[in-house]
């Protein structure tokens, strides 16, 4: 049905109110003396209930002024708002909701009855009745029309005054009637309101009588806030991702076309420069702050913890962390879901929390907050937590694992099976939760948008449940690496490190196991996967030893394996383009993706590839301690560092920054002056020696030494080690009587380790050659 | 490829019957393809391959921002594949667009409805299902395709099937 302008922007602005007005309502239950608060709510409902009258919605006009009078006599003090008040209004906020979502579904209001809503509003103004007369007739005779007793009277005032408010065409948005309506009392104000002086002076009193009490509050405020902002088409704004998308492939091209002609240089840098700039701008209009969803919750946690009897305080943390809009939209129901959780079988009765030493009053914490390319959202309880062995014994009877195979996990692991499809540990299927479709629901959800979902619970202290969610889905980080003569992207949120295996070493590396190739990673095995049988599985393939072997350590929905490649590329940011029925029906690739070098490649599910390799749960109990690894970066918060010796010395280089290892004989190293570098194909990358690994094998060209390239802001840096020993956690240190966290060191297993300066190292001189043009530039431009 | 074939000129006869075909060549079959089915006509691409694909794929090309599948003609009529580089003809049907990978593409003709003969019968079944008639040129024969029979998502459920 069409619906006019002015409906469909009333619609959107009485919602946002109303959204505000519950955000309020919540904290107020708080806050009961915040006249800030009560004064928002009231122009939340006063404004809906102005605009309604213009419109010509009784109904809603009716229901919205009996709460208009309700959070009148709050915001004038004669009412405290107690709970039976924020209740009433709560369901003064339903009520409002329901008949809006009417309108936008039929267009007009609907048959409903709201008179026993009214009539609860009404009752709850009741004591402050007699004495607001008193301070009524204190104040001018002319507020005695504000009178609760006086109703009728002034349902018309409020109704007609916005009306005619509006007549003039000036007017331009709902919200514009109740300013002027609202400033008229003072004539100055008044004047200085362009719409106001062509209200006709009378009625302008009129409505001043009942509008002045309402306080002409922040309402300049708002309007201000509502020019600088747009309301922008989704749709619109999908097109110019898209677009967008377009432009960084063709600009990949130009750089790649143009490196070699100086001329073009300088301007490929600034197509460069102008597209990334683009592209977050646009990908900034799409993000949301994550307060939008968070804001929904402390009504769900108030319902909630009334209708189970129990008692929560909520903490919010990081609202201000944006995320895409599409994704915003993707979490609501598992977070949503989550809460419910946490309060129905986390947060324990406040007996049984008193009985158990802890503060009667639960705590639910939501937290969101940016990790790298990821924006990780918490729902963290202090509840009972997860007691593992009612997991292992309910995941054997429902047959999901196997009894001698839950002895051997570890607990974390025991954890993550409540995750599994027709699981659930609640004694009692309540109406809340507990109907088996719990987490598996939770876990689809986030999966669906390349997202992780973990757990992480003490038995009596509480669980944690994280979710990692990309900050956008068209454009993802990958890793670009070579088989069967083709380029292939492989997702980097699914790569946990490479392996690099020279042919020499090949025989040796990889055991088989009757046709089952495994590789001992750190000591444990894992299955491999070689890429090319999988993708050709009729062609003759090469023999192992027969040229280089790149082992790209995988996690799929916790099935790890090795996926063997044949040669590793730069990564790559590459935008997902989706892929026709008929080649999605093949199951390997999720999407293709156009290279810089303009060639296609095709997107790589790891999940697929697992699946269709035959890689399961099962298959990696031995590599459950790489899954602990992969995972104990998130459950902590420690960084992960890559543990290497250089002459004898241990150092750290945070993991985060590790790009690639290289090991190479000592004469590919080269030297500007007395600079070492490496030159991989023309891109020339500085290598830092502070550990004289160099040295060490000086005069030995034909001697192996390690490069561990890492990433420094937009530069890559080598490092020269002679051993690469371990990946480990790190812990944090404090200065002794300052207790202020040390930098440039970290505890790795339990010695203290000194942290590789990464940004010490010295760039190189960036007119004859750099390691990445963006880099280049940024620091031509410094 | 003559690009200056491709500037079609619509002439609006009152004769119905009259159609015009863009004609491709794969081996020594001459195809026609009614134009008002085509998209744009991409010369000398090289399609990347996609491993595990059916045989009728013959591989992804990048055409305005989208991966585009295509079929190549030759692999659906069980010839060999060629190397090198291939023109497509970038064809809209009800599931979407695809490409059609040719040897090459030749001019517009005008034909007319006078000279289309069915598909004979003597046709192997294969062949039967992909083409749809014939018209009679004046020194052979430009054989039809029907865009919709190529879609690669119908040719993908036989392949199935």
């Amino acid at each position: 049905m069409a619906m006019d302008e002015l409906t469909r922007e009333f619609l959107i602005e009485s919602q946002e109110g109303l959204d505000r007005m519950e955000r309020c309502l919540t904290e107020l239950e708080e806050r009961p003396q915040d006249a800030g608060l009560i004064g928002d709510i009231f122009r939340s409902v006063h404004t809906i209930k102005g605009t309604t009258g213009f419109l010509g919605f009784k109904r809603l006009e009716k229901l919205a002024h009996a709460g208009e009078n309700l959070l009148g006599l709050l915001r004038e003090g004669k009412l405290t708002a107690d709970r039976p008040t924020i209740t009433g209004l709560l369901q003064l906020l339903d009520g409002l909701r329901s008949i809006l979502k009417t309108i936008e579904a039929q267009d007009s209001e609907g048959a409903g009855e709201d008179a026993a809503l009214i009539e609860r509003l009404e009752e709850l103004q009741a004591p402050a009745k007699a004495p607001a007369k008193h301070v009524v007739r204190l104040r001018a005779g002319a507020h005695e029309a504000q009178a609760p007793s006086d109703g009728p009277n002034l349902a018309h005032a409020g109704a007609s005054a916005p009306s005619e408010a509006a007549t003039p065409p000036a007017a331009p948005a709902p919200a514009a009637p109740t300013p002027p309506a609202a400033k008229a009392p003072e004539p100055t104000e008044a004047e200085l309101k362009p719409a106001a002086p062509a209200v006709p002076k009378t009625q302008v009193e009129a409505e001043g009588e009942a509008a002045k009490p309402r306080g002409p509050g922040a309402l300049p405020g708002a309007a201000t806030a509502a020019e600088s902002t747009l309301r922008v088409d989704v749709a619109l704004l999908n097109r110019m991702m898209n677009l967008v998308g377009e432009l960084v492939l063709t600009r990949n091209q130009v750089l790649q076309a143009t490196s070699a002609d100086p001329n073009m240089r300088l301007l490929s840098r600034r197509l460069d420069m102008v597209t990334a700039d683009l592209r977050e701008s646009v990908m900034k209009a799409r993000m949301q702050p994550v307060s939008n969803i968070f804001s929904k919750m402390p009504r769900i946690v108030r319902d909630l913890s009334q209708s189970l009897g129990r008692r929560v305080r909520l903490q919010v943390e990081g609202q201000e962390t944006e995320l895409d809009k599409s994704l915003l939209e993707a979490i609501k129901d598992p977070l949503t879901h989550a809460v419910r959780n946490s309060l129905d079988h986390g947060i324990e009765l406040p007996e049984v929390r008193q009985a158990a030493g802890k503060d009667p009053e639960g705590t639910l914490k939501l937290r969101a907050s940016h990790e790298g390319s990821h924006v990780v959202i918490e729902v963290s309880d202090d509840g009972a937590g997860v007691a593992v062995d009612k997991v292992r014994q309910k995941a054997i009877e429902r047959g999901l694992i196997t009894a001698e195979r839950a002895a051997q996990l570890p607990e974390r692991e025991l954890l993550q099976l409540i995750f599994l499809p027709g699981f659930s540990t609640a004694a009692a299927v309540t109406n809340v939760s507990g109907r088996g479709v719990g987490m598996d629901v939770v876990r689809t959800n986030v999966e669906k948008i390349g997202g992780k979902v973990e757990i992480d619970s003490r038995a009596g202290k509480g669980t944690t449940l994280r979710m990692r969610i990309p900050l956008t889905l068209a454009i993802i980080p990958a890793l670009i690496v070579r088989s069967v003569k083709q380029s292939f992207a492989l997702p980097q949120g699914a790569l946990l490190e490479l392996v690099h295996i020279p042919p020499e070493q090949a025989a040796a590396s990889i055991e088989w196991m009757e046709g089952a190739p495994l590789y001992r990673l750190r000591g444990k095995l894992l299955p491999l996967v070689f890429l090319d049988r999988l993708l050709m599985p009729q062609a003759e393939h090469k023999a192992v030893n027969d040229g280089d072997n790149f082992i790209a350590v995988l996690n799929a929905d916790g099935r790890q394996f090795g996926l063997v490649v044949d040669g590793l590329a730069d990564p790559e940011e590459i935008v997902v383009k989706p892929l026709s029925a008929v080649l999605k029906d093949i199951g390997l690739y999720s999407g293709a993706t156009v290279l810089g070098n303009a060639d296609l490649a095709l997107i790589l599910d790891p999940g697929s590839i697992a699946l269709k390799a035959g890689v399961t749960m099962g298959a990696d109990e031995e590599g459950s301690r790489v899954a602990d690894e992969g995972t104990d970066a998130e459950a902590g918060k420690s960084l992960e560092y890559l543990l290497v010796e250089a002459a004898g010395r241990q150092a750290a280089v945070p993991l985060a920054d590790v790009l690639r290892i290289e090991q190479l004989p000592l004469s590919r190293i080269e030297y500007i002056g007395y600079r070492p570098v490496l030159n991989f194909e023309g891109q020339l990358l500085p290598v830092e020696d502070s550990g004289g690994v160099l040295a060490a094998v000086e005069g030995r060209p034909e001697a192996k030494i390690i490069v561990v390239v890492c990433r420094e802001g937009n530069r890559h840096v080598g490092i020269a080690v002679s051993h690469v020993l371990d990946v480990a956690a790190g812990g944090d240190l404090f200065e002794a009587g300052t207790s202020q966290r040390t930098g440039g060191v970290t505890l790795l297993k339990n010695r203290v380790t000194g942290v590789v300066d990464l940004g010490g190292v010295a760039p190189l001189p960036v007119e004859e050659s750099g390691p990445d043009v963006q880099a280049e530039f940024a620091e031509a431009v410094r | 490829m003559s690009t200056a074939g491709m500037a079609i000129h619509r002439k609006e006869k009152a004769a119905a019957t009259l159609a015009e075909m863009c004609s491709v060549r794969v081996a020594q079959t001459l195809f026609g393809v009614p134009i008002t089915h085509i998209l744009e006509i991409v010369g000398s691409a090289l399609p990347q391959p996609v491993p595990l694909a059916p045989t009728f794929v013959g591989g992804l090309v990048h055409y305005r921002g989208d991966v585009l599948t295509t079929v190549s003609l030759r692999q659906l009529l069980g010839l060999p594949p060629r190397d090198g580089k291939q023109d497509i003809l970038v064809l809209e049907c009800a599931g979407g667009c695809f490409g059609l990978l040719v040897d090459s593409v030749g001019e517009v003709l005008t034909v007319s409805s006078a000279d289309y003969e069915p598909n004979p019968s003597i046709l192997d079944e294969r062949r039967r299902g992909l083409f749809a008639g014939a018209y009679k040129l004046k020194d052979s024969l430009l054989v039809m395709l029907d865009p919709e029979r190529l879609d690669p998502m119908r040719l993908g459920q036989g392949h199935a099937a």
